[in-house]
């Protein structure tokens, strides 16, 4: 998850030894992330928290640690960094992905002209996850193509660029509900949503599981990671229909076991197990006389 | 064989991984598939959450990647040992923290994998001496 907080960046000129200790300082300070080159520490902290204890503490922090090693005390230069699509050069180089017989997911930039039993998502990804180039969203596409024939609700958590909530639109579904807790991911998961002319059967929520209006769903969809969907097991669960459809990914061939167990644990059945390369999705289904 | 075109350093939170810098500009300039490398560094990492983690990057000709992860940083440790946070006053001149030696067992045991170190007590003279260099003193 991202908001879209700038952020500033501090960098630090001088001597490396004084790299590894001065991030330990400045995790303690809630700084999120380290870039280092050879001579070149830059650390990053969101805007919001860069407040003036903060700045206090972190020069007189830095200055007692440069005395202690006996370093010269290191340049420092503070900049602000915008938050901008830092993924546009990517992006020029991805070319359309035939993921099954049926489905190829393709830039808005190249112009591909599907057969008539051809479903082509039309996905521009920016800054969000879900392009066909990851296994795990080629593993939920072939499973979500297995199983959703007849499905009318859908609900695909953790939805980044939408491409899940949009394949399932154009395979029948016409209540489908995308939700992300990503800003990025809304607003983009939106645009693809337009793009391909679902606006009315998709609609993409920014929020959390409970945030969703919607009782039950006949497929619930999530590639996201093991532990998070460890936790919205439970929830997901009770928004299924009894004989509803979950689709789990984001997960690794070392995860299998735990989600297997979890899975059963909630009442649910196994139908099918796909792996690519180290990346497995698990197809489960909830008991038709399972009580609502 | 691939063609380097490059690495790329950096130290980021367990299971955490977003766009926002410094992956977003580190890897984005380079051309990298962004969210795809938070996917498989967050599948990675996810077992050990608040640890910040290093990882290294290498960058091939034709925009793709593969990383390798290592312990987190002795440094980071013992701060998280020594419980030093943010807003917690005027740091004392000369003694940063403190920390216990079973503590430094821990963080040396953990970072074993990465220290040149042949065994344990030689891992936790590194250890402390990372913690003395912090102004982090070691007790019991």
């Amino acid at each position: 998850m991202s908001d879209r907080s700038n952020h500033i960046e501090i960098s630090i000129q001088g001597d490396p030894t004084l790299f590894e200790p001065a991030i330990g300082i400045m995790t303690g300070l809630g700084f999120e992330g380290f870039w280092e080159d050879e001579v070149i520490l830059r650390c990053y902290i969101p805007e919001e928290e860069w407040t003036l204890t903060v700045q206090e503490d972190f020069s007189a922090r830095l200055h007692v640690l440069s005395d202690s090693i006996h370093v010269p005390s290191p340049v420092i230069l503070i900049r602000p960094v915008e938050n901008r699509n830092w993924n546009e050069e990517w992006e020029n180089t991805i070319q359309p992905v035939r993921i099954t017989d049926r489905i190829t997911i393709s830039p808005s930039w190249h112009k591909v002209e599907p057969r008539a039993d051809e479903v082509l998502l039309t996905i521009d990804p920016k800054m969000s996850f879900g392009t066909g180039y990851h296994e795990s969203t080629r593993l939920m596409l072939k499973l979500l193509e297995q199983h959703i024939e007849g499905k009318t609700r859908v609900l695909d958590l953790g939805t980044g660029t939408g491409v899940l909530a949009i394949a399932a639109a154009k395979f029948g579904a016409s209540e489908v509900v995308g939700i992300d807790n990503d800003d990025w991911s809304f607003d983009n998961a939106r645009e693809n949503v337009e793009m391909n002319h679902v606006q009315e059967s998709v609609s993409i929520v920014l929020g959390e599981l409970d945030d969703i209006i919607i009782e039950n769903f006949e497929m619930i969809l999530a590639n996201i990671q093991r532990n998070i969907l460890l936790q919205l097991m439970e929830g997901m669960c009770k928004r299924l229909s009894p004989g509803g459809i979950l689709i789990l990914s984001g997960l690794l061939s070392s995860d299998e076991e735990t989600i297997v167990n979890a899975i059963h644990d909630h009442g649910l059945r196994m139908i099918e197990q796909m792996q690519e390369n180290e990346w497995i999705a698990l197809a489960a289904r909830l008991p038709e006389n399972t009580p609502a | 064989m691939k063609k380097v075109a490059g690495f790329i350093k950096l130290q980021i939170p367990a299971g955490q991984a977003n766009p926002a810098p410094p992956v977003g500009p580190a890897l984005g300039q380079k051309g990298v598939n962004i969210m795809e490398f938070c996917k498989q560094f967050n599948a990675k990492t996810q077992s050990q959450p608040g640890m910040v983690i290093p990882v290294v990057i290498t960058v091939f000709s034709d925009k793709s990647f593969t990383f390798i992860t290592k312990t987190p940083p002795a440094a980071t440790l013992l701060v998280k040992a020594a419980k030093l946070e943010k807003g917690s006053g005027e740091p004392n001149r000369n003694k940063v923290g403190k920390v216990t030696s079973q503590q430094v067992r821990e963080i040396a045991q953990l970072k074993m994998p990465d220290l040149n170190a042949n065994d344990i007590e030689a891992a936790m003279t590194m250890v402390a001496g990372t913690a003395r260099s912090m102004g982090i003193t070691v007790e019991g």
